[in-house]
């Protein structure tokens, strides 16, 4: 079906989208209903006032009715009799049904059928993704839960994870390397020294002296590999293990640790959160 | 065979000295999978969802004998599962915020580090698009879209009246048809 120009032109300015749409017809009538129309109307016009009156269709359906009820007796006295035949004593027994479903299985079914039917209701396209979790879960996780929580049910403590924590990692990581810097850049910032040969290059010296001004040295951390900071940290003879284990501990008050200035402004600070923690030899 | 115990009978069986063990074991293994999978659609990580499951099993241990049987036993659980959770969530934030690598998507990062993550599939991108979520309203989607709870019950859960969930809820798919149709 095309629309008149005009119409189009008028209707892709109010909404292109709506003009995108094929204008093709979506309804249907019954097979041959047109052919039927006209008579059926002149039968209406023609017909005389009646007393009584029946359904509409009563007739043209009463036959189909009498003879699928006829049927269904028929296969009723058809199952019984056979039944009968095969085993008396399993036709006495009758058929009620013994099976039983949760409480409230069919209002749950309904409730279900109510949820999906609000959330098609707000957006179909949300209410089509369906529920399906994509996440997976160990082999054997559920099987071995309860033994692992009844085995810690008598605990004070809340369950201390272990498994690494990055951030707890890089805290550490990154207090050893400011430990590390520190002598050096202080000495740069505050004794304009030249650098000492051998110690760390110019290149680098100027490197940590803008990172401290710019305060970037969070940012910068977060670029740098693991591998890179323990290759470094074991370079330098820091206690790598002792800040891994420390790493692993789940720290509820993160004010207690030291500040990153304190690295900077005692090489031992790390040592010391160590032997605070009961971590280092 | 194990007998299928209803959960007043279980707290029957948990009141009782002898019994108290065996009736705080069935509990776990009747619910824990569908507070694992509350908690784990909450913060997404295995482990982190592991965690937080065991603190609340442990907290139903210590309470349960004060449990008032006026609310439901799973309601009660879940409202512990969905606290702890919320905690968790919290505390993570704040540590993150002042982490060096201070990264406030840290949830859609570690969904997207699944090793089972694939963004082309939809259910995938359904849970990216939750994520965006603030935290509360989250818990409001997951439990009425994955978990079909009734809002009488959700309103028990989350402590918040049946009106503000039904327009969290109905915010919560807007927001997330807009990001699974505009990215």
């Amino acid at each position: 079906m095309q629309l008149n120009s005009n119409i189009l032109k008028e209707l892709e300015e109010l909404s292109p989208t709506l003009a995108d749409i094929p204008r093709n017809n979506v309804f249907n009538v019954p097979e041959g209903y047109f052919e039927s129309l006209s008579g059926e109307l002149l039968l209406k016009t023609s017909q005389s006032a009646t007393t009584y009156s029946v359904p509409e269709g009563y007739f043209d359906q009463l036959a189909g009715q009498i003879l699928s009820t006829l049927k269904i007796s028929e296969q009723e006295s058809d199952v019984t009799a056979e039944i009968l035949t095969l085993s008396p004593t399993v036709a006495g027994i009758g058929n009620n049904n013994v099976f039983s479903v949760p409480n409230h299985y069919f209002a749950h079914t309904a409730h279900q059928t109510e949820v999906h039917a609000e959330t098609v209701a707000i957006s179909a396209s949300v209410a089509d993704i369906g529920k399906i979790v994509p996440y997976t879960v160990p082999t054997g996780y559920f099987e071995q839960l309860s033994d692992s929580i009844l085995a810690k049910k008598d605990t004070t403590a809340t369950i201390v994870s272990m498994k690494s924590r990055p951030f707890a990692w890089r805290y550490a990581a990154a207090a050893a390397i400011t430990a590390v810097m520190a002598v050096s850049v202080w000495f740069i910032m505050d004794n304009n020294d030249q650098p000492t040969a051998g110690t760390m290059t110019a290149a680098v010296q100027l490197e940590a002296k803008k990172i401290l001004v710019n305060n970037s040295f969070e940012q910068e951390m977060s670029t740098i590999s693991d591998a890179s900071i323990v290759e470094f940290l074991e370079n330098k003879g820091q206690n790598v293990e002792a800040a891994l284990v420390a790493s692993y501990t789940d720290v509820e008050d993160e004010s207690k640790l030291p500040d990153a200035t304190d690295y900077m402004l005692n090489e031992n600070t790390l040592d010391e959160l160590l032997q605070t923690l009961q971590l280092n030899d | 065979m194990t007998t299928h115990l209803d959960d007043k009978e279980l707290l029957q069986l948990f009141k009782e000295e002898a019994t108290r063990e065996s009736a705080y074991t069935r509990i776990i293994k009747k619910y824990q999978e569908k507070l694992y999978w509350h908690i784990r659609r909450m913060v997404v990580d295995h482990d982190d969802a592991n965690d937080v499951l065991q603190n609340m099993f442990i907290k139903v241990w210590k309470n349960l004998q004060n449990f008032r049987e006026d609310s439901q036993l799973y309601t009660w659980m879940y409202r512990i599962a969905t606290n702890e959770s919320l905690t968790f969530l919290e505390q993570q934030k704040k540590r993150t915020s002042s982490s060096l690598s201070d990264d406030d998507g840290f949830l859609s990062n570690k969904l997207v580090a699944d090793k089972d993550f694939d963004g082309k599939k939809l259910e995938w991108k359904l849970q990216l698009a939750i994520q965006q979520l603030p935290e509360k309203q989250k818990a409001v989607f997951n439990l009425r879209y994955f978990e079909e709870m009734p809002y009488e019950e959700m309103s028990r859960v989350l402590e918040t009246s049946e009106g503000a969930l039904k327009a969290s809820y109905h915010h919560a798919v807007k927001k997330i048809e807009d990001y699974i149709l505009n990215r």
